[in-house]
């Protein structure tokens, strides 16, 4: 395990941060650190990179206890979401900071600086100041900076919160070769479950300071361990008071004899095409709604219209076993969670 | 066409304002200064009374000047970086120099340090004079001078932000190398206007020296107070050469920070365009 955070726990003032936080990240992954804004999870990575500190609990990196070593002494990679940049400084002498004042050989700094520098693609730009360098630019030399002292792992704290959606896509798949190439062990902090699914190979949900499960992005969409990760993670809606994902859905016409098994009738009371999506919302017979997801061919064969009575049912058998999912309460649910899988090594 | 209509009149406005005030009496200082040939206004500066005030007069500069500087950027990092009960009241002392008049500050000075002041009496038996004497002007010009360096740079420390800081850190930066190679880059153009403020004040300060120095002829007169007394005993030859010298070594100082500020001028994007 590259990083072990055991039984975090963190305050300010009244607001509890983190409520007893045990993490294992495995050695070279690219783990990403999932919730709703405010729910800790920068907090924890902050506090992994030794720039805040826990009330109780411990930091281990590669094995050592690093709870009282200064942010200096870690050897992490940190990037900031407004990536940080030492504006009085080049972009070359930005990513040679960390070599400059360990005071390695200059020709060995500027070989190592070139070589980052063709890394992140902004070789052409070293004599650049940051004020002239774009969003994705700025990022991706903070990120070079970061990676030149070598540093056992890599922390990014909301790295791409700041860009636009184009260039958050581009960079996305940039970090994702990136890690690739080079296998540092890496932590990503985001709001944003598509960019976690797209870009990490293992997920760590945090909710209200507390981690909700851990394991890998297709089987936590698939075995959430409770509501919250359900509905956090994708799409959800309800049927015979079960969550079920829309797209595991599937809407049959009145007209069709017999109905199939566990189907349940309703109204369609909107259908709203989303390009390749449509998303038909229906009004349930026993009250209630739903909606469900279908493809445009599948939606155009079935001639779906609002006013229409059909039949809303599963496509699929296997389903969702969300704990406390019926009762609605979420603080049993999460109690039991934080029980559940725990990531494979 | 509108706002063009404006534009002459609030030109010349401003230019006129700017010469009736400054440009006009200062100018005049100067005509006078050297009206009766610059042999005689050699003659005026190189009295010996005038040169020990010109002596004294940078003597508390070089003093004063170093001393608010550290004392400013050391209050301003402690007032934008850390949170402590009592941070307002800090705040609120440092205007207090700006707040009440010169005079009575250096009157509060006797009171303290004066022979019969409690601080006085104490260093007068270990035989250091602070009232009358050198230590009380650096003293008196440093308090009058005191706020300007923490305006000009803790709002810049605030703008600016941790994060470079902090990004310095996870890079390996001790807490003294993330002053010197980050901070104090970024704050390099607010602490160099906070210093240029401080010196012009303690070169030109009056009222808090004239009344802690005694303004004792070739001991304890700046400059200003050598002016002030040349007026006194009629003899305006003296005052405006004095006056003439005070205007100069401020724009030195002006000059030179002005330069030593051009060179970083860069990477604030100005030459990017």
């Amino acid at each position: 395990m590259s990083i072990h955070v055991e039984s975090i726990s963190k305050h300010f003032g009244d607001a509890v941060a983190l409520d007893d936080v045990t993490l294992e990240v495995p050695t070279g992954s690219l783990t990403a650190l999932l919730g709703p804004s405010g729910g800790g999870k920068s907090t924890l990575l902050r506090i992994i990179a030794g720039l805040d500190t826990a009330d109780t609990g411990t930091v281990l990196i590669e094995g050592e206890d690093l709870t009282n070593t200064p942010a200096r002494s870690r050897g992490v990679g940190f990037c900031f979401q407004h990536y940080a940049p030492f504006r009085h400084l080049t972009v070359r002498r930005n990513v040679a900071f960390g070599l400059e004042i360990r005071r390695r050989p200059k020709p060995e700094i500027k070989a190592r600086v070139d070589e980052l520098l063709e890394l992140v693609g902004l070789a052409h730009l070293g004599e650049r100041y940051p004020s002239q360098l774009s969003g994705g630019q700025r990022q991706r030399m903070a990120l070079a900076r970061a990676l030149a002292i070598e540093p056992k792992v890599l922390l990014l704290d909301e790295p791409f919160g700041a860009l636009d959606a184009q260039v958050r896509t581009q960079l996305r798949q940039w970090l994702r070769d990136l890690h690739d190439t080079l296998h540092v062990t890496t932590v990503l902090v985001t709001h944003d479950q598509e960019e976690a699914m797209e870009v990490a190979d293992h997920l760590a949900i945090i909710n209200h300071g507390r981690l909700e499960q851990v394991g890998t992005p297709a089987d936590m969409y698939d075995h959430p361990s409770n509501e919250f990760v359900l509905t956090f993670l994708g799409p959800a809606t309800r049927l015979n008071g079960e969550w079920v994902r829309p797209h595991d859905l599937a809407i049959h016409r009145a007209l069709d004899t017999p109905p199939p098994d566990g189907a349940v009738a309703g109204t369609i009371t909107r259908v709203t095409h989303l390009g390749f999506e449509v998303k038909v919302d229906v009004s349930l017979v026993g009250g209630g709604d739903c909606w469900v997801q279908l493809s445009r061919g599948t939606a155009a064969d079935l001639g779906l219209e609002p006013g229409q009575r059909v039949w809303v049912a599963r496509t699929d058998s296997a389903g969702h076993d969300v704990p406390g999912a019926d009762t609605g309460s979420d603080s049993d649910a999460n109690g039991e969670a934080r029980r559940l899988p725990s990531l494979s090594a | 066409m509108n706002e063009n209509r404006w534009r002459l009149p609030l030109r010349f406005g401003v230019l006129g304002y700017l010469a009736l005030l400054v440009v006009l009496p200062v100018g005049t200082v100067f005509y006078r200064a050297f009206q009766h040939g610059l042999g005689a206004a050699w003659h005026a500066f190189t009295a010996p009374d005038a040169l020990h005030a010109l002596w004294l007069t940078l003597l508390v500069a070089a003093i004063a000047v170093p001393l608010n500087t550290v004392f400013g950027v050391g209050v301003s990092i402690i007032l934008a970086r850390h949170r402590f009960p009592g941070a307002w009241l800090l705040d609120a002392f440092v205007d207090i120099p700006l707040a009440i008049s010169p005079v009575v500050i250096g009157l509060a000075l006797i009171l303290v340090y004066g022979h019969t002041g409690w601080l006085g009496n104490w260093l007068a038996a270990r035989g250091i004079t602070v009232i009358f004497s050198v230590p009380g002007i650096v003293m008196a010009s440093a308090a009058v001078s005191l706020p300007y360096v923490v305006r000009e740079v803790l709002p810049v420390l605030q703008e600016i932000g941790t994060e470079q800081e902090q990004a310095a850190r996870t890079l390996g930066a001790r807490p003294f190398t993330v002053f010197r190679r980050i901070t104090l880059p970024n704050i390099r153009r607010g602490l160099a206007y906070g210093v240029t403020l401080t010196t012009a004040r303690v070169l030109g300060e009056f009222g808090a020296v004239a009344i802690v120095s005694g303004a004792i002829a070739g001991k304890t007169q700046t400059l200003t107070l050598f002016i002030s007394n040349s007026i006194d005993n009629l003899d305006p030859q003296s005052a405006y050469v004095g006056a003439v010298a005070l205007c100069l070594s401020a724009l030195i100082v002006l000059l030179f920070l002005t330069m030593t500020d051009r060179n970083r001028e860069a990477w604030h994007g100005k030459a990017a365009a």
